[in-house]
């Protein structure tokens, strides 16, 4: 089966304190690319990235994530995802094409643990994406962490069995991981809508509408190992890093953006495959299933979000 | 007001020993240097709201904190996030988290 329907995550909003500071960090420390900002918006994307933009940024009073965009192959997916969403009883609301620069129309859902969804088909080729003919592996020598693209993010709620389950049913997604307590219920479900180990994750957290991390891809081993000398060097504020997952086996660095909304970058991961059976973990095991290496969790991993 | 980077003050955590903090960094910073955990650590930026704590008495300036976790009249009445203060005087705090449904 070929990867149809939903294509990947496209775009993830983030609401920062302070834009300027943001872009800076964005810019800079991740190595995206500014594309443009209009005072109170700022688009960027990363040097491997074929579409316009991947990051927006919005100045607000508080942190967090605005909406999650998940591009889909065309416009009649898109009309056949709204309507398996509203046959499911998941409400959809339409922005049109424009409500950013150089993307289409988008069809706008809110899932169970209160983030925002968006789905898209089309966004604007960036005239600095990838070389297509007789490429080069890059255009320009990449910046800072060199992250290659906007990977996922991980959300916070309280049912996220509800949440995956539009995701599985709506969207064709399917379970690569979960984590489960001694009853059953999950505490962490891990889907993919590709060959990916998660194009998302739901953790459970007495709160809705949480941010736990936005992701960013990078080559190998050695590149987290570079973030991290950014991340010392630059007094950027670091949450755990250099280590491994178990979950996914990213090898992986967590890092704080200014306004304290995390980012990570990580490489690796294993490829999923829909036939393939969904790994599972008991909760006495989460420190081997999020830090490998280290075989506990931190306060900090689990109790920061924004 | 202006003020010397190098003057630093006594800063008290509830009814804890009192630690140095200088005029040039954060609460938490300081804090962290000595190796007490009086205080949560989180996000260090002023987002995420772990390290909330009550000025009881002194003087600081502030950085821009998220608002969810210290909203104006929380700000009247002598919240902060420790990682967006600077002191200037001596200080008094108190941890003050919100509960975890915050």
């Amino acid at each position: 089966m070929a990867v149809t329907g939903v294509l990947r995550p496209g775009f993830v909003q983030i609401r920062v304190m302070d834009l300027d500071e943001a872009i800076v960090h964005y810019r800079d420390n991740l190595g995206l690319d500014l594309v443009s900002h209009d005072g109170e918006f700022a688009f960027l994307r990363a040097y491997d990235e074929f579409d316009r933009h991947s990051v927006v940024l919005r100045q607000a009073e508080e942190p967090g994530l605005d909406v999650l965009g998940f591009k889909v192959i065309s416009d009649a997916a898109l009309t056949g995802f709204a309507k398996r969403l509203n046959d499911m009883s998941v409400m959809t609301g339409n922005v049109p094409a424009g409500g950013h620069p150089g993307v289409g129309r988008r069809i706008r859902f809110s899932v169970p643990t209160g983030q925002m969804i968006d789905l898209y088909a089309e966004m604007e080729l960036s005239d600095k994406g990838p070389m297509t003919k007789n490429p080069d592996i890059w255009r320009e020598e990449p910046r800072g962490m060199r992250i290659s693209r906007f990977d996922h993010c991980a959300v916070l709620g309280v049912d996220i069995a509800a949440s995956a389950e539009i995701f599985e049913k709506a969207l064709d997604f399917v379970v690569t991981e979960r984590a489960i307590d001694p009853e059953g219920n999950p505490v962490a479900i891990f889907l993919t809508c590709s060959n990916k180990a998660h194009d998302i994750a739901f953790l459970a957290n007495p709160a809705d509408a949480k941010l736990h991390h936005a992701s960013f891809l990078v080559e190998s081993w050695n590149d987290v190992g570079h973030a991290c000398d950014l991340i010392a060097q630059r007094n950027i504020s670091l949450d755990i890093g250099p280590t491994r997952h178990g979950i996914t086996r990213g090898q992986t660095v967590y890092f704080f953006d200014p306004s304290g909304n995390r980012n990570e970058c990580f490489a690796g991961g294993y490829q999923h495959y829909p036939d393939n059976p969904i790994r599972e973990w008991t909760l006495d095991q989460m420190g081997k299933a999020i830090f490998y290496y280290e075989k506990e969790v931190h306060d900090r991993f689990t109790s920061v979000m924004t | 007001m202006e003020i010397e980077s190098c003057v630093t003050f006594q800063i008290r955590v509830a009814d804890s020993a009192p630690f140095a903090c200088s005029a040039d960094s954060d609460l938490l910073s300081a804090l962290q240097r000595t190796g007490l955990r009086a205080i949560p650590v989180g996000c260090r930026r002023g987002g995420c709201g772990v390290c909330r704590v009550r000025i009881l008495n002194g003087e600081v300036v502030r950085k821009k904190m998220s608002r969810a976790k210290v909203s104006v009249a929380d700000e009247k009445q002598n919240y902060a996030l420790a990682c967006c203060i600077f002191p200037r005087s001596d200080l008094t705090i108190t941890p003050a988290p919100l509960g975890e449904n915050a």
